[in-house]
């Protein structure tokens, strides 16, 4: 039965980002970039204060949470956060957002407002920086929340920093703690290969890490030899969280899904996607596990690694074909008139 | 192989995966039982006399998986080596066997898993068509759009056993869109003589597995998958469904999408003894249902299938001179996907070119007229647009049987992507060169033969930065010359004349113009998709050994590709 341990950790290699302390480059451009901000707002006092205005900077997603896989299109994403040291009643939440969207929008930089963060984007790099604006509230953190010309514009309960440490409080053994990081990378790039990037067709990644965390610290998904082992158990705990919910619209049934993120605001993390997407998801769910199901059961290493490539694309390396050791007797040449 | 020597083949496998093999009553014919991943497969293998110089026809005897698996059709067929390309080592024959086993084995294994059902809905086309023996011409494009389509059909006798009567029915010939017929000088499409009717098109929004266990499609099926339509294609249907009166045949055009290209479509025919309700508004046992394969011939998809460019479908070139070289472009230009060209020659086509042109004596005109008596001759751009749109049915031809010089001032020369100047002839292509350089024209190719085979030239120029005369000019003095890609010195001994001073030639064959003209048309597609700085490419040959040839012949290879620099002291260039 095949296992592929070996290839498994070549493809673990192949794909894995490095944190920012690993990875020199990412880390400047990160720096840089908070003390353009720091220069900006060197002059601004806290309104009604002789304060200055200040903020500490935090890592966010899977830099500081050590899951991150190489983007597909080399454009680099740099989660990070700005946590200032204000109360909610001494900002509107949309107007220090403002501030620090002006602070940056200049030079090469274009700074786009979002919902959850300002996207920072370069006209000749190849990167982009997701910018979360925080106050620090008495130790009561509080993100900045809308978009810019939405009516929802509030200052919503949060805990970055929390979410990260729940994430990398998977387990006690190293081992264990490290298998759970490569099972979310390969859920990652399984992802990207099988979802459209556009809108919110795909799950995001938070929802996969969130869940795979979930299946190492309640479902026993850890494997201590193989990692085909531990991703079925992970797939398997995922597909059993979708429930069947009735489509009014198109009068059938489909599956659905909901996971609560584990700190404030607990709010469903898959809450974007439509039944129709959550749906699609779990078909695609059902595809990987039996797919994965097929390798474990596959004696061919050889075949194996052909339907790994199928979930993960061709990053995956293909295991040695003992049938190639012998010359094939045919083979398909192309040749036509 | 003899059936004997086949038994001996089989009985020589030595597989873990073969469970157990039977030989069959069906001449050389072997059921197998195959240890899968999860199950069994049982499996027969059909043996061809020229085995094992071509594979064993494989069919699933598990008739519960088809309708399931993927690459398994409707007559049980599996597919595992499709192309025709494949190199068989046929001196090892138990091998060939072996690895064929463990090849059915691994695909039934991987076509059966939920991740490749995608691929069976996307063939759902290919699932019928192995049981299918008709089919059906179709210039119809199909879409997400429940609407009608033209049918031309004949009439013809159905069988009597079953119909028990002298009665006629439609028999399909083309498949037409209501808003865009058929090209007019397509083939011989305007000469069907057919009657026209009508037929919904249905379009299905999603993709539908097969009926399981290889039934043929029903009506129960049918009202089963026609639910998955839009509530605004239902709407639509209904009020179609409403005007129907009671017949004893009917056509829907099904179509269903696949994951990319070409949406799936299948023409049903519904017909019965008597006449009834449409099959759709009121299910009857009563009704016959046959499928037809759809031939089709819209643009995207038969440019796709032949090897085309889509992204060359609009782009316009102008091929000045319509002679061997000339025609040669123009053929190869439209078939490899350019969708409008303009031909511009003031030439007749005479007997005298048949043997170098691209077109032959089938476009010669032998008929007097009636009143006059005479024979007419066509022009060489006539018979070429013609011939172009008989054979082709999506190409803009547009002609001009003048010199090129008294359409100059005309828009499409300004229009046109690229300008093949191919008249051989050098002063004419000076001119040319000059008046195109003074329009702004930037993208024009000019290609010629040496004489004698001894080669052809392509010379594809940005006007805007050196021009043809360029290559003519001496850098030194400024003089005009001979070209500097000139393969042959200039000699009286060129020229042949076989019957007086009117008919003298230069001599080279259809295969030297074949070889400038297929250099010339790869150029200008290259040209079309990207920019290029300008270039020469000159091929060379043999020749017939009659000529004095220059240096640079010596010096280059077959086929020579080299960049083009402007002369500091071309004329045209530097404004005299």
């Amino acid at each position: 039965m095949a296992k592929l341990q070996k290839e498994f950790g070549k493809f673990h290699e192949e794909i894995k980002l490095k944190k920012f302390d690993e990875n020199k480059d990412l880390r400047e451009k990160r720096d840089l970039l908070f003390k353009d901000l720091r220069e900006g707002l060197k002059d601004k006092n806290i309104p009604g204060t002789t304060k200055k205005l200040t903020f500490r900077e935090i890592n966010q997603g899977s830099y500081s949470m050590n899951t991150g896989i190489k983007p597909q299109n080399e454009d680099y994403d740099i989660d990070i956060g700005a946590v200032f040291n204000i109360t909610n009643d001494e900002y509107n939440s949309a107007e220090l957002k403002k501030l620090v969207r002006d602070a940056l929008n200049k030079g090469n930089r274009t700074v786009v407002y979002n919902r959850p963060c300002l996207t920072v984007e370069y006209k000749t790099e190849d990167y982009h920086v997701d910018l979360a604006v925080y106050s620090e509230n008495n130790d009561d953190i509080h993100i900045a929340w809308g978009k810019e010309f939405s009516s929802e514009k509030i200052w919503y309960k949060s805990e970055p920093e929390e979410l990260t440490t729940w994430v990398s409080d998977v387990s006690t053994v190293d081992d264990e703690s490290a298998q759970f990081r490569r099972s979310v990378r390969y859920l990652k790039k399984w992802k990207e290969k099988h979802f459209s990037a556009s809108g919110n067709n795909a799950p995001p990644s938070i929802g996969l890490t969130i869940q795979a965390r979930k299946a190492f610290s309640s479902y026993a998904a850890y494997d201590n030899n193989y990692d085909l082992t531990a991703l079925i158990r992970v797939v398997t705990y995922i597909k059993q969280e979708f429930s069947s919910k009735y489509d009014s619209d198109s009068e059938v049934w489909k599956e659905s899904i909901s996971v609560a993120l584990p700190v404030q605001p607990y709010k469903n993390v898959y809450y974007k996607m439509s039944l129709t997407q959550q749906d699609n998801f779990y078909n695609k769910i059902c595809d990987l596990l039996e797919l994965l199901e097929a390798v474990d059961a596959e004696e061919s290493d050889f075949e194996a690694s052909k339907l790994l490539q199928k979930i993960f694309g061709t990053d995956f390396p293909l295991a040695d074909d003992i049938r190639a050791s012998e010359k094939a007797p045919y083979v398909t040449t192309g040749q036509n008139a | 192989m003899t059936e004997d020597e086949i038994d001996t083949l089989v009985s020589k496998v030595s597989l873990s995966i073969v469970l157990s093999y039977k030989k069959s009553e069906e001449n050389k014919r072997y059921n197998f039982a195959l240890k899968g991943r999860k199950r069994v497969w049982n499996i027969s293998l059909d043996f061809p006399n020229d085995f094992p110089k071509s594979f064993p026809i494989v069919k699933l005897l598990d008739m519960s998986e088809v309708g399931k698996v993927a690459h398994v059709n409707s007559v049980c067929t599996v597919c595992i080596e499709e192309s025709d390309s494949v190199l068989i080592n046929h001196y090892e024959a138990v091998k060939v066997l072996e690895h064929y086993l463990e090849d059915i084995k691994t695909s039934l294994d991987n076509f059966s898993l939920r991740a490749y059902q995608y691929q069976l809905m996307d063939e759902y086309e290919g699932y019928f068509n192995a049981s299918l023996v008709d089919s059906v011409n179709s210039f119809y494009k199909a879409t997400e759009t429940l609407e009608y389509v033209y049918l031309k059909v004949t009439q013809v006798l159905k069988n009597k056993d079953i119909f028990n009567r002298a009665q006629r029915y439609d028999y399909p010939a083309l498949i037409l869109d209501m808003d865009n017929l058929a090209p007019k000088n397509y083939s011989n499409v305007k000469n069907i003589n057919a009657t026209t009717i009508k037929a919904i098109h249905i379009p299905l929004f999603k993709q539908i597995l097969p009926p399981s266990n290889a039934e043929k499609i029903s009506l129960s099926y049918l009202y089963n998958i026609i639910k998955n339509i839009t509530s605004e294609n239902r709407n639509i249907l209904d009020i179609f469904l409403t005007k129907e009166k009671e017949k004893r045949q009917f056509f829907v055009l099904l179509s269903l999408p696949r994951t990319e290209n070409e949406r799936t479509q299948l023409l049903l025919e519904f017909s019965s003894k008597n006449k009834l309700k449409h099959p759709l508004t009121e299910p009857s046992d009563d009704w016959f249902i046959d499928l037809y394969f759809i031939n089709r011939h819209n643009q995207e998809y038969l440019l796709e299938r032949g090897g085309a460019e889509n992204s060359l479908q609009n782009k316009h070139v102008t091929i000045v001179g319509c002679g061997s070289v000339g025609g040669e472009i123009a053929y190869m230009l439209a078939k490899a996907g350019i969708g409008n060209l303009t031909l511009v020659d003031n030439d007749k086509l005479h007997p005298d070119n048949i043997y170098r042109h691209r077109l032959g004596g089938n476009m010669i005109n032998y008929l007097p007229n009636k009143k006059t008596g005479k024979v007419k001759q066509y022009s060489k751009t006539l018979v070429l647009k013609n011939s172009l749109e008989k054979d082709l049915p999506h190409i803009n031809v547009d002609i001009r049987s003048k010199k090129f010089e008294q359409v100059l001032d005309e828009d499409f020369v300004n229009e046109s992507d690229m300008i093949i100047v191919a008249i051989g002839s050098p002063m004419p292509s000076f001119t040319i060169n000059e008046e195109l350089k003074k329009l702004g024209i930037n993208k024009v190719i000019f290609c010629w033969n040496e004489p004698a085979s001894y080669g052809g030239h392509i010379v594809q120029l940005n006007l805007q930065e050196c021009c043809l005369q360029c290559l003519y000019t001496s850098d030194d003095t400024g003089e005009l010359g001979i070209s500097k890609l000139a393969l042959v010195k200039p000699s009286p001994k060129i020229s042949k004349n076989l019957t007086g001073c009117g008919g003298v030639f230069t001599p080279f064959s259809y295969l030297d113009s074949s070889q400038t003209a297929l250099l010339a048309s790869k150029q200008c597609v290259r040209a079309l998709q990207t920019e290029l700085d300008s270039t020469a490419i000159s091929w060379k040959d043999e020749g017939n050994g009659m000529l004095e040839t220059t240096q640079r012949y010596e010096d280059i290879n077959t086929v020579e590709m080299s960049s083009i620099q402007c002369s500091v002291k071309c004329k045209v260039c530097n404004n005299g």
